[in-house]
């Protein structure tokens, strides 16, 4: 016959009742409890053990976890604590009773907490509990790092992450966009853009499709150049502009020293680009020769090197204007203008891969620093306000992998396209 | 040897003059462990007052996997004999754990109520409301007003003409359904009890080695589930193929009663009539296929729109297995509709079920004694202690964990539940013994 567990009494320190202030340094890896929604089958099993931590008795009424089933669409959700970057909680008690510790757990002092509940209210997940007979709130304190909930889960549909390690893919991206500009520019000298050799011609698509329009001959090569662009984008998205286009080095490293003033509003629409290839297309058929091409910022940078590179007229000046656009907006020249990024961005529409930001693992509201690190802008940031997983527009998206390299949580993945459940957390 | 977490809290409601008592547990019930065996005692002792006995076992509500059992127990007229039996109906979800977090081991009605009435056990009383504003709701409708109410759970609830027949009507749990083919839905309308509604309130003591054994049983339940989860209970069925190809064309979620780690209830979501649908509506619906033995049999005759008749089936509180009996097969889905409609009204309380094909090993009446809606899965034949059908069953409802984990699962045994009740190795011996004459109760009354 084994010992019950029997309920232990709530033994007050001075620490608890006056707590002095103390000087919290943000962990780099903050621990979590992700959820993952297409695993769950709403057992209950994580209440049933939370609660035997809360109140060492069996009673799911005083978990700090919930499991919600939603009887018309099917689904199951949890409710537990994000431990947020910055948390709303916090400033809402008035009698400072939640704070955040060394580690990045928010924890409720169960001897200064009046059970108010403003804590629940202007958590967004509301996930700080009140208990069924009046009394402090219950919170996820993830059992002190080791959260039990967890390591019950039947379907382990619950993962404890103390997220990734940060920065790795920047260590990859610019030493590989420093080389691409290298080859490109210093090594090819142009020859990237065009070259032609007898019958025997290469361009980009962009370029391809401009000479299609003004000779009306489809050479095959040409064909096949282009190609490989349009392949490598099906396959890995509009990784070109994001790891190998020079004159996105460039702007990277410019974007680094200018400031931002914004662009007009009637600038900020991405269907410029598109209207730029068009009238580029339509502009090569009536005049008979490559047009965009001559003021094309990118093939200027490439053609700018070597013994017959020579910039002249106009070109001089399309590298700094374009460069200028950077003030508005980062990376407003792939943004909104570029027409070599318009054909890229119709290959990455209907390509295999896309970029999810899990709904469980992200802290919405109270981080967004993917929306920040985006140069392109494609993250909703309204969207992670209201607590939704954003989508992300592949075909604008220059899969630089900034947010994935950013998200402390581990929210954001890379996905085959007909994938469609949430990413898994990361185990530790 | 004293059994874990089994107070025998027993409560006595008289539905005729609204009066509670408790009463204290003979010798004979303590030797019996609980769940239906006790059930069928309590049933015994009343059975001067057509009662109905609401009943949960020793593991209900702890940490043995599928400790989610409470047992509903009544009279009812056997379709085979033709004579007055017992019928032990399992109800799962979470009604069992929240009937023992209610502070009630065990409930007994008695008589009949003047007027329909809600039951709400929380905190360890029980309370009787008049049903007034579920009048002419279907079981969805109900429920959604109940919660309003602060209803944490819906143990129990009729369709709103349930008093019409005993023979077609089923008791569901909450908007899940449930595996009653015997009458329990005639039974509680001839009291008057329209729900039972739980609301816990209390708190159970817990074995601190529990958490580490059902870890290690979970896992090894685990590796034993199909990849494609409507296949858990479906698959193992005889004659499904038309209920596995609707599972697999709608099939969205697994879904698991109270700390199931099989999660055999298959959600199926399906575009909705669009005809019906206006603007800014939701253009899906779905259902939940707790009772796979109806959906079988209504599958077997409308393969195509047997999951709309099931949802529709399942609102009205009908019985899917009686409804593939009377429905036509080939008229259109706003004819079948219509039918069903009617159906509930009808009174066809004389017409007994046409006996039903059972699978070889399941003795019918005892089929009928546990609900007649469990499904027909043989547990293998391992020379284990209480291998066949019926011993399985009636052990699963005696202990209070779901029979269907117990038919299906190899990893989960009775050997391996015995554990969870008494730590004490050198008592499993006796236990088995109690166990034993507990079966032996069941299957012989």
């Amino acid at each position: 016959m084994p010992e019950l567990v029997q309920p232990t009494t709530l033994q007050l320190t001075m620490d608890d009742i006056r707590p002095l202030p103390d000087k919290v340094t943000p962990k780099k890896r903050p621990a979590s409890i992700v959820f993952n929604p297409s695993l769950c089958t709403g057992c209950g099993t994580c209440e049933m053990v939370c609660s035997t931590q809360q109140v060492q008795a069996v009673d799911p009424s005083s978990a700090a976890i919930r499991t919600l089933r939603s009887t018309q669409n099917g689904n199951n959700f949890t409710l537990v604590c994000l431990h947020c970057r910055d948390p709303l909680c916090i400033p809402a008690c008035p009698s400072h009773a939640i704070k955040k510790d060394a580690q990045g757990i928010v924890r409720v002092n169960q001897a200064i907490c009046t059970g108010c509940g403003l804590c629940a209210l202007a958590c967004p997940e509301a996930a700080p509990m009140m208990r069924p007979g009046g009394g402090p709130v219950i919170k996820c304190d993830l059992c002190d790092g080791d959260p039990a909930c967890v390591k019950q889960c039947p379907e382990q549909a619950l993962t404890f992450t103390r997220g990734k390690k940060l920065g790795w893919i920047r260590l990859i991206r610019w030493p590989v966009q420093a080389l691409a500009f290298f080859m490109l520019v210093m090594v090819l000298a142009g020859t990237f853009c065009y070259f032609k050799a007898g019958s025997f011609v290469m361009a980009c698509p962009t370029g391809f499709l401009q000479n299609l329009a003004s000779t009306k001959v489809l050479l095959l090569t040409s064909l096949g150049a282009a190609s490989v662009l349009i392949l490598l984008t099906l396959f890995f998205g509009r990784i070109f502009c994001g790891f190998i286009c020079p004159f996105g080095f460039v702007l990277d490293l410019a974007g680094k020293i200018i400031p931002k003033f914004g662009l007009p509003q009637f600038l900020k629409s991405r269907l410029i680009k598109y209207g730029i290839l068009a009238g580029a297309v339509g502009a090569s058929a009536g005049i008979g020769c490559q047009a965009f091409c001559t003021i094309c910022p990118i093939g200027s940078l490439c053609r700018s090197y070597g013994p017959n590179g020579v910039l002249t007229g106009f070109q001089m000046g399309i590298l700094p204007a374009v460069a200028a656009l950077e003030m508005g907006e980062k990376r407003s020249w792939c943004r909104y203008f570029c027409p070599v990024g318009a054909v890229l961005a119709l290959a990455a529409k209907f390509g295999f891969i896309k970029i999810v930001i899990g709904a469980q693992q992200c802290k919405k509201f109270s981080c967004m620093k993917c929306a920040d690190v985006c140069p392109m802008g494609i993250i909703d940031k309204d969207a992670l306000s209201q607590g939704i997983s954003p989508q992300i527009p592949m075909s604008e998206c220059i899969m630089c992998m900034r947010c994935i390299d950013g998200c402390a949580y581990g929210g954001a993945k890379i996905r085959f396209r007909w994938q469609k459940s949430a990413p898994k957390g990361i185990k530790i | 040897m004293k059994i874990l977490k089994n107070n025998y809290t027993i409560a006595v409601v008289n539905l005729e003059n609204r009066s509670i008592i408790n009463i204290e547990p003979s010798a004979e019930m303590r030797e019996h462990i609980g769940g239906a065996a006790v059930n069928a005692l309590l049933m015994e002792k009343y059975s001067q007052h057509d009662p109905l006995v609401l009943g949960t076992g020793p593991l209900t509500g702890g940490f043995a996997p599928a400790s989610c059992l409470m047992v509903a127990s009544f009279c009812t007229q056997d379709p085979y004999t033709e004579t007055k039996k017992i019928c032990h109906v399992p109800v799962t979800i979470k009604s069992g754990p929240l009937l023992k977090l209610s502070g009630m081991d065990y409930v007994v009605f008695l008589g009949q109520a003047a007027k329909s009435l809600v039951i709400y056990i929380e905190n360890g009383s029980i309370r009787m409301d008049l049903a007034e504003n579920l009048e002419g709701l279907d079981i969805p409708g109900a429920v959604k007003q109940l919660k309003l109410k602060g209803m944490q759970e819906a143990a129990l609830i009729t369709g709103p003409d349930a008093k019409a027949s005993q023979g077609h009507h089923t008791a569901s749990t909450g908007v899940f359904g449930g595996f009653d083919r015997c009458g329990l839905a005639g039974n509680m309308a001839a009291k008057n009890i329209r729900a039972v509604v739980l609301g816990g309130g209390k708190k159970m003591a817990f074995a601190a080695e529990d958490l580490t054994a059902e870890r290690v049983l979970t896992a090894k339940i685990q590796k034993q589930l199909p990849r494609n989860r409507f296949l858990t209970i479906l698959g193992k069925l005889p004659d499904a193929d038309g209920a596995k190809a609707l599972a697999k064309k709608y099939f969205r979620h697994s879904h698991a009663c109270y700390h199931c780690p099989v999660g055999c209830i298959n959600f199926l979501r399906y575009p909705a009539d669009t005809t019906h649908v206006s603007k800014g509506q939701e253009s899906a619906q779905g259902v939940f296929v707790m009772d796979h033995d109806g959906f079988a049999a209504l599958c077997h005759k409308r393969p195509k729109d047997a999951h709309i008749l099931m949802g529709k089936a399942m609102a009205l509180g009908l019985d899917p297995f009686v409804l593939s009996e009377e429905i036509d097969s080939n008229t259109p889905l706003d004819s079948a509709m219509t039918q069903l409609e009617s159906i509930v009204k009808t009174k066809m309380p004389d017409r007994v079920k046409k006996i039903r094909y059972l699978n070889d090993g399941i003795c019918a009446a005892v089929y009928h004694l546990f609900g007649g809606a469990l499904p027909q899965i043989i547990p293998p034949q391992n020379k284990e202690i209480f291998g066949s059908w019926e011993e399985r069953v009636a052990f699963a409802m005696i202990v209070g964990v779901c029979p269907i984990p117990l038919l299906g699962m190899q990893a989960l045994s009775p050997l391996a539940l015995l554990p969870f009740i008494t730590r004490d190795h050198t008592s499993h011996e006796g236990l088995m013994r109690r166990l034993e004459k507990g079966i032996q109760l069941l299957l012989n009354r």
